[in-house]
């Protein structure tokens, strides 16, 4: 009673995450069809493209015909390759996929990847903007006051106020 | 909880007076197991959501499960899909209905 193969990134999901799946995939199904699981119907071209979309658990197609093909007769042999099911939770996503070495298991492999340096950018950069804010400053300065007298923490921490405005 | 299933075995199912859910080697990596789902009948794109055909969901049974009988499946989909790793026993008095879905 249960089909398809479920592919977890773990980790602390980003509001932007869903349509960052979604522009990934584009390129590859350009006439792609994005569905709410609570929906009937799919987003139209200008409800995906207007206003950023709060999905959570969403369907994405690989066209028109795949999504008729599943609204009609659920999973069958040949559409089981035209469809990416994906679960947002606070501390994980979960791609349900045919098979790992499937088109759609490449896909969502792919995606992982994508997403996985995505957010060790985003990290790196929150730990850079950490050490710029002025309560780390202090909190440096103190503990290196005795072997650093003249607060030479003071310039990397200037540093980085200028670098985050570049 | 609910499982769905055709006319096969729905039949084999509800043939003894005890339900009787015999575990078996899903696809796509899935632990061996008896699988069921919080998801109702009324659950919007179903098929969708269990991967399953349509044909499938031809007939329901529902029942009360006890604490700690079912494993949540890993990942999302653990939010409503449950297994058990043996043939899984629903007695009588924790039978609620069964049927066609008319899905």
């Amino acid at each position: 009673m249960i089909g398809g193969r479920d592919i977890v990134l773990p980790g602390a999901t980003e509001a932007d995450e869903a349509k960052l799946i979604i522009d990934i995939l584009r390129p590859r199904w350009p006439n792609l069809v994005v569905q709410d699981a609570n929906s009937d119907v799919p987003y139209s071209h200008e409800e995906l493209e207007g206003h950023p979309v709060q999905l959570r658990e969403f369907f994405v197609y690989r066209d028109q015909t795949a999504f008729a093909s599943w609204v009609k007769d659920g999973a069958t042999d040949d559409n089981s390759d035209s469809l990416l099911h994906m679960i947002i939770e606070p501390d994980a996503i979960t791609f349900v996929v045919r098979e790992g070495e499937s088109e759609t298991g490449q896909l969502a492999n792919y995606i992982v990847s994508v997403l996985s340096e995505q957010r060790a950018a985003r990290e790196s950069l929150q730990s850079f903007e950490v050490f710029g804010q002025p309560g780390v400053e202090e909190e440096e300065e103190e503990g290196d006051s005795l072997c650093d007298p003249a607060g030479a923490n003071s310039d990397l921490i200037v540093t980085g106020d200028l670098q985050d405005h570049a | 909880m609910n499982h769905f299933t055709n006319r096969d075995g729905y039949n084999s199912i509800r043939s003894q007076i005890d339900w009787l859910f015999r575990a078996g080697k899903p696809p796509g990596g899935h632990p061996f197991g008896a699988y069921f789902t919080t998801l109702g009948l009324t659950t919007p794109n179903l098929a969708v959501r269990l991967r399953i055909p349509r044909e499938k969901l031809a007939y329901f049974f529902s029942f009360v499960d006890r604490t700690g009988d079912l494993v949540p499946l890993e990942g999302g989909r653990g939010q409503f899909v449950f297994y058990s790793r043996t043939d899984y026993t629903v007695e009588n008095p924790r039978q609620l209905e069964s049927g066609a879905t008319g899905l």
